[in-house]
């Protein structure tokens, strides 16, 4: 009874790093990982005089997040500045955008407890991202720029999720969307995708919004899950004893699971926005849209709808085989190759996915194409090879690199059939076992298992199982 | 407009200045007069002017994604008072208090 007397309202402010190459207002590579302060120059440093010029391609993949999430993109959008002071932001203002962002009004539909729930957008727009703060020995911060000036979108959702659960699903499907649309590689541990919440609580069925608090820090989509149930706890309890909410700021404690308070005192919450002197009103007309529609490719869950239509797969199987655009293309090339679409869900996500699990191996430089895999299904379908001896196969393809029939021949492995060397293998085992024979005709039909089992031995397991029980239905006068 | 000695030890906190005496004084009144200045801005009518994001005329232009060079990392360090680590190293910056 409890439970049900509060609801929670989440807000997420998600941050996506763009893929391009150079940064959004120089020329400085946007690649993660490089030696820190290596990747700098005058622009992103923020030294006097340096003008920013803007990335056409970073504008084009906030374009194509846009179309994806059926926002409307705004034909003229300007760049502002937010002005704050931190160590990490040289040139004490972050280039962003405020009341005129690119793409606005948007939705992404998201699947939890077999319900369709629309999170509408309220917002996506560029900005550059800050350095990066290191808590060094003794006290001290350390700074490293390379990351400043890398593009980021800030895409903001409604108020619309109510429950730590759901934000988490919203946060998986926002990821296979941007990795779907190749802008964002959604690594949460190199910080690719970052993400605040807002999050406030109300009496159930109350029209008004309570105050709300915000949590940063979150390293993880299960951190924003556990991070919401912590604060939603602590409000509601506030709450029940009588107290009353404050406009916070908590940072989330991934080691310790907790929320860490920020001094209220110690942040200016006046960012002074104002248009970008430094760039002109960034101007998106119909060809320009028109071009980046062109690019968008099959959305992931419009994907898995067809998946389940089309291949007639369980939502289940849709689900796993369209998490990764790469899988899904890999599934498709198989089934356009074989058919079999129900049988090519089963190799692929057994299989394959199985051997995706090892470290450093990826479904675009898999060593097993799908051409070749749908050579190794065939042969399964049609009985030349056994199920489990179609496992063993695979796995020498992968080390190997050679093909299905190739390896079927080398190993020894063709599925015996029919022909006189399976009939003489059903022969000797009956000869073999006359007091068997003479159990099983007398009653004991339990022994029918026994004798497929010794004519499997027999043929050193090449032996089609349900061919070996026909002919022993007919050896043994059934 | 009187700045009260709470608004002005919230603005001394967040420039990390610490001011007393005369100085103090002397800043409290010339902060006073620029926010005198910024009332008489506030009362001009723009009811009627097009909101401008742009003082200029100039044509958008963009650059095409490719990259070009960085600066040398030690001409980069050369602009801190203190490094560590390839890194410029500056005072701790995050102040909590535990909930
Ligand atoms: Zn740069």
């Amino acid at each position: 009874m409890r439970e049900a007397e509060y609801e929670p309202v989440i807000g997420l402010e998600v941050h996506a790093q763009l893929l391009t190459r150079s940064k959004i207002y120089c020329d400085c590579p946007a690649t993660f990982g490089a030696e820190p302060n290596t990747q700098v120059c005058p622009v992103c440093l923020g030294l006097p005089g340096a003008l920013p010029v803007l990335n056409r391609e970073a504008v084009s993949m906030a374009l194509l997040m846009g179309l994806a999430t059926k926002c409307t993109i705004s034909p003229v959008s300007v760049f502002a500045r937010k002005n704050y002071f931190y160590p990490d932001c040289p040139k004490n203002y972050q280039i962003s955008m405020y009341d005129r962002p690119l793409c606005a009004n948007g939705y992404i539909d998201i699947e939890t407890d077999g319900e369709t729930r629309r999170i509408r957008i309220e917002r996506i727009h560029l900005e550059d991202d800050a350095g990066k703060l290191i808590h060094g020995e003794g006290g001290v911060s350390l700074v490293d720029f390379n990351r400043c000036g890398v593009p980021l979108i800030e895409i903001v959702t409604e108020p619309d999720i109510h429950s730590p659960a759901e934000a988490y699903v919203f946060l998986t499907n926002l990821r296979r969307l941007v990795r779907y649309l190749g802008i964002c590689d959604g690594n949460m541990e190199e910080g690719s995708i970052r993400c605040d919440v807002n999050v406030s609580i109300r009496p159930v069925g109350s029209g008004t919004l309570g105050t709300r608090t915000e949590i940063k820090n979150l390293n993880s989509f299960k951190a924003v899950e556990a991070g919401i149930g912590t604060e939603l706890e602590r409000q509601e309890r506030v709450l029940r004893s009588g107290g009353r909410i404050h406009q916070v700021t908590n940072l989330w404690d991934a080691s310790k699971k907790r929320l860490i308070m920020m001094r209220t005192k110690e942040e200016a919450h006046d960012y002074r926005y104002f248009s970008e002197p430094d760039l002109p009103p960034l101007v998106v007309d119909r060809s320009w849209i028109d071009g980046v529609r062109e690019r968008l490719p099959e959305l992931p869950g419009e994907r898995e709808r067809r998946f389940i239509d089309q291949y007639h797969l369980s939502a289940y199987d849709a689900g796993v085989l369209c998490a990764e655009r790469g899988v899904a293309d890999y599934y498709e090339g198989v089934v356009s190759d074989v058919g079999e679409p129900k049988a090519a869900s089963n190799w692929v996500m057994r299989e394959v996915l199985e051997e995706l699990k090892n470290p450093g191996s990826s479904i675009g430089e898999f060593p097993v194409k799908p051409e070749a895999l749908a050579v190794l299904i065939r042969l399964v379908m049609d009985g030349m090879v056994s199920g489990t001896a179609g496992r063993e196969v695979f796995k020498e393809m992968l080390r190997s690199g050679e093909g299905a029939p190739t390896v079927v021949e080398r190993l020894g492995l063709r599925q015996v059939s029919e022909g006189d060397e399976l009939e003489a293998a059903i022969d000797r085992v009956l000869d073999e076992n006359p007091k068997e024979v003479e159990r099983y005709r007398t009653g004991t039909t339990k022994l029918f298992a026994f004798f497929v089992g010794q004519v499997m031995k027999e043929t050193g397991g090449k032996a089609n199982p349900r061919v070996v029980s026909e002919i022993l239905k007919v050896k043994l006068g059934d | 407009m009187q700045l009260s000695d709470e608004e002005l030890g919230h603005l001394e906190r967040l420039a990390r200045l610490k001011l007393d005496g005369e100085s103090r004084e002397k800043l409290r009144g010339q902060l006073e007069r620029i926010i005198e200045f910024v009332k008489q801005l506030q009362a001009v009518d723009t009811g009627r002017v097009t909101p401008g994001a742009d003082t200029g005329t100039h044509e958008a232009f963009y650059r095409e994604d490719g990259t070009g060079a960085c600066l040398e990392r030690s001409e980069v360090l050369g602009q801190a008072p203190e490094t560590k680590s390839g890194m410029f190293s500056v005072p701790p910056v995050i102040e909590t208090d535990d909930t």
